[in-house]
């Protein structure tokens, strides 16, 4: 008890800054109704991108923004049943009982008659999701099922398969995962969008012998969005071929093509408007330079890029390659015509860092780069207002920010990618030439230093370390 | 093997024998000389009379006749820490027994010896042996018998001594550095990351006497390969290998235990044909699964190297394969192509051969943690609340793409309904039950890379 009043004296204090937001104290309400006990123990723990992957036992939810996480307060088990809460709509994104999960990684080996059957297991996952979700219509969600399947070569895949009753264990598995995920249909019962893994799901995770729940995830966002696009097709690709046509792959980029494109959704916001309708174009390239043919490709094994454009704005967001090349290019003349007159268009800054697979998109204003608050929290960074000053948060740090590191436009709150950095122990490597900020801890990079100072690296990689450092030199 | 043996006029001072190397066999090694090692001998003799004659009833030897070593064996069961056994036979107990480890340049490191070993009971002693560098390492066990009842001079006798080799389990990982300054397309980070997390692989043991369980920690090491056939020449190879070409990795695919690569595969293969790349001044190389595969049409024969023309390959304990497997609309006469890689390598013997097969995989989005997470759970324990966990190869590959695939935060128009069952693990392997990364084992002994020399 005492250790929940501190939490919310805390928050007092700092209150955050986005009025969107529920409290600490509502979510583990919101955990408590979920349990259906008005007393259920619970631990406040952090905000997980605040968090690291040993102090939540596992890998969270990974929501663009920062989520709460609790733990069942449990002296005797301190970490076995864990909740994330989305604090912008107080859902119970995940709930992971690692007891379960434990017993389940116990037995990864097993006699398929001890499994549970498919329509047992099914009755468990949506009587489950039912008393959790009772507003729930489970007739418009498709049911998806993971299980091990013996290929005809001997192999073992485990796809993701319409769940049907029908359905025969082929191997023991130890745990049994199914994914209810929400489709729309038209007036005459065709499916007309897809509402993704992200918007509109319901995933459950169980043990294939008992039953027993052992992850449970859910999200349920609305879609604030027209699906009509204001930028036509033709236009996507006109822009997303004119990405090819200006730096930082121009001039390097001797040819691309579009191979198709295709309407999508993308996480761009906080809810409750979360969501943008893009574009996603995919294009072929090669170059002529040889030492940019593992990144542009050739004309044998041209390069794979998706460029995703706002399909209402026409901002592009991102363009990155796959690990697949496309099959050998012989652009005709016009094609070339076709490529060489794409416009140029702006390709954007995009921020990496790979602790928490992150990729944010920064905006420049003077010079300066500039997050938006929630974007930080991805970071670990807290962003508090409190009367006109504006302060960030990082575990015990607190910093305020001049008025040069703060930026409110079309009435969000943005603060400098430095002042974030800064209070977070971050370095970032500026790659102008590929419009990208490396962000990373500074004690990881130095303990990588180290690491090639020890002589980890053979000869071989030393030397092409060299050569690659004189050819920046050069 | 072809001995000389010197004894002195007077006969009173002890023989001296030395070897010339030549063996009496012709087929190898090459000019009948045994290549480099550690050998046992033991010798006879018979006494004669002046005019030659045999005497039958006077004849000595160098070894007992009453002591043998049998059932020797070493195991890894933690870092630079071996556990030993072997097997006593005689009828009473040995004088004095022990286990003499030598690095891979035979130069003794450490041994252990007991003082009164039992006969005939299992001895398990452990050892602590500084296993740094890369090659395979000689146990020798020797052991001295008590039966001076049988001895002329009333001494006692070692009993021949026997070896096991043990070898540093090896592992290689290739990935590509684009040189552009856009760095989210390197993928060198995922095999350092691979490499840092094989340096140290967990596994459990049941402690059936104290009824517990127990984890140790092995570790995978550099690789290496020998220039000439049959010579010590070594060529020393870091775990970690950027921008090779496809001749290295067929190299290392034919040494080491631990194998993975993050590259690009070629459109319409399916998997099947995948790009390496040297530095920039060279041309691309491609590896496929065999010839005839999807996408080896128009490939460059002198540039391509193919999967099914490798000799065995089951020393190779894991092997873990990140590229792009497919398009969204994989060929449907043909819808395993994209398991055609991990099929090939597995028939040639490897234990383990795990994938991602479904679509086109983003190297920071999707490869990237995918191998981070595979690698992590294959390798290491997770103890907590009094319970622990360790993954299986299989399971580690479910989990790691579990986690990660399905956080590709877009959502799709209809059209691309039908691929929803999308990114999927793929994965074959021998075990009756589900392997794992650990203990740490398998590979090429220093002998087998001797014989096998410069190839590919």
């Amino acid at each position: 008890m005492k250790r929940a009043n501190l939490v919310l004296v805390f928050f007092l204090v700092f209150p955050l800054v986005s009025p969107c937001m529920i409290s600490v104290e509502e979510a583990a309400q919101k955990i408590r109704e979920f349990e259906g006990n008005p007393s259920y123990p619970l631990r406040y723990i952090g905000l997980d991108y605040e968090l690291t992957e040993e102090q939540m036992g596992g890998t969270g939810p990974k929501m663009p923004w920062p989520c709460y996480f609790f733990v069942k307060d449990d002296p005797q088990a301190p970490m076995n049943v864990c909740y994330f809460v989305d604090p912008y709509t107080g859902q119970i994104i995940f709930r992971w009982d690692r007891h379960t999960d434990f017993g389940i990684l116990s037995h990864q080996e097993g006699n398929i008659s001890n499994m549970i059957t498919p329509q047992q297991a099914y009755e468990i996952a949506k009587n489950f999701i039912l008393a959790h979700n009772p507003d729930v219509n489970l007739s418009n969600y498709e049911v998806l099922i993971s299980f091990p399947q013996l290929t005809p070569s001997g192999g073992v895949e485990i796809p993701k398969l319409p769940y049907s009753p029908n359905l025969i264990w082929q191997l023991y598995w130890a745990d049994i995962y199914f994914i209810f995920q929400k489709r729309l249909k038209d007036a005459n019962g065709n499916l007309s969008w897809q509402i993704g893994d992200e918007a509109c799901t319901f995933q459950i995770t169980m043990d294939s012998e008992t039953g027993k729940i052992g992850q449970y995830l859910q999200r349920r966002y609305p879609i604030n969005v027209a699906s009509t696009p204001q930028i036509s097709g033709e236009q996507a690709e006109q822009m997303a071929l004119g990405a090819f046509n200006s730096p930082p792959y121009s001039p390097y980029v001797s040819y691309a093509e579009v191979e198709k494109k295709e309407l999508n959704l993308m996480w761009n916001d906080v809810p409750p408007n979360c969501f943008a309708l893009i574009w996603r174009v995919y294009v072929k390239t090669y170059t002529v330079y040889d030492e940019y043919r593992i990144a542009l490709g050739t004309q044998e094994a041209p390069r794979i890029w998706e460029v995703v454009i706002d399909a209402n704005s026409g901002e592009i967001y991102r363009v990155m390659s796959f690990l697949g090349s496309a099959g050998k290019v012989s652009p005709s003349k016009e094609q070339r015509e076709k490529f060489k007159k794409a416009p140029r268009v702006q390709i954007p800054w995009l921020i990496i860092e790979e602790e928490h697979n992150n990729i944010i998109k920064p905006i420049q204003y003077k010079g300066k780069f500039f997050i938006e608050d929630w974007q930080a929290g991805s970071l670990g960074v807290r962003v508090i207002k409190e009367g006109d000053s504006v302060f960030l948060l990082y575990k015990n740090r607190k910093a305020k920010l001049s008025k040069a590191d703060v930026l409110s436009k079309n009435g969000k709150l943005f603060v400098s990618l430095d002042s974030v950095m800064k209070i977070s122990d971050y370095q970032a490597k500026y790659v102008s030439k590929g419009r990208t900020i490396y962000l990373q801890r500074k004690n990881v990079k130095e303990e990588k230093a180290k690491g090639i100072l020890g002589g980890t690296l053979s000869l071989s990689a030393l030397s092409y370390a060299l050569w690659k450092f004189l050819r920046i030199l050069a | 093997m072809h001995f000389g043996l010197h004894i002195q006029p007077d006969h009173t001072q002890e023989p001296t024998h030395s070897w010339d190397g030549t063996v009496n066999r012709t087929s190898y090694p090459p000019n009948n000389i045994a290549p480099a090692g550690l050998y046992t001998f033991d010798i006879t003799v018979n006494g004669k009379t002046p005019n030659g004659l045999v005497l039958n009833y006077d004849k000595d030897r160098m070894r007992s006749s009453a002591l043998k070593i049998g059932d020797h064996d070493v195991v890894m069961i933690g870092r630079d820490k071996y556990r030993v056994s072997y097997v006593l036979n005689d009828t009473k107990d040995a004088f004095q027994a022990g286990v003499d480890a030598y690095d891979p340049d035979l130069q003794w490191l450490t041994g252990i010896k007991d003082g009164t070993v039992k006969a005939p009971a299992i001895n398990t002693p452990d050892m602590d042996v500084q296993t740094d560098i890369c090659g395979t390492y000689r146990f020798v066990f020797w052991a001295i018998d008590d039966h001076r009842e049988l001895d002329k001079a009333h001494r006692r006798k070692p009993a021949l001594e026997v070896n096991k080799a043990y070898t540093i389990p090896s592992a290689a990982n290739f990935a590509f550095d684009t040189i552009w300054p856009d760095e989210w397309n390197n993928a060198s980070s995922v095999a350092e990351d691979a490499a840092a997390q094989q340096r140290e692989v967990y596994h459990v043991v049941w402690d059936s006497q104290n009824r517990c369980f127990r984890s140790y920690i092995t570790k995978y090491g550099e690789w290496k390969w020998s220039k000439t056939v049959g010579k010590d020449d070594w060529v020393y190879e870091s775990m970690v290998q950027i921008n090779k070409n496809a001749s290295q990795v067929i190299k290392a695919l034919n040494r080491v235990a631990c194998f993975s690569w993050v590259t690009h595969s070629i459109e319409g293969s399916g998997g099947a044909v995948v790009v390496f790349y040297g530095p920039w001044w060279h041309k691309d190389t491609y590896i496929a699964a065999y010839p005839g595969a999807p996408g080896t049409a128009g490939l460059p024969s002198e540039r391509t190297w193919y999967i099914s023309y490798l000799p065995d390959l089951s020393h190779l304990v894991c092997v873990f394969l990140l590229n792009c497997t497919s398009r969204e609309n994989p060929d449907p006469e043909n819808p395993d192509n994209e398991k055609i890689m991990v099929d090939t390598i597995f028939s040639k013997g490897a234990q383990f051969v795990g994938t991602v097969v479904g679509g086109l995989l983003h190297l920071v989005f999707q490869a990237k943690p995918v191998a981070k997470r595979f690698w992590k759970y294959a390798s290491k324990i997770i103890v907590e609340n009094g319970g622990w966990r360790l993954y299986s190869l299989p399971w580690a590959l479910e989990r790691a793409v579990r986690e990660v695939l399905p956080s590709e935060r877009e959502m799709k128009w209809g059209t691309s309904y039908l691929t929803t069952s999308g990114y999927r693990p793929y994965a074959r392997w021998r075990d009756p039950g589900y392997p794992y990364l650990g203990p740490a084992r398998g590979g090429k002994t220093d002998d087998q890379l001797k014989r096998m020399g410069p190839n590919p």
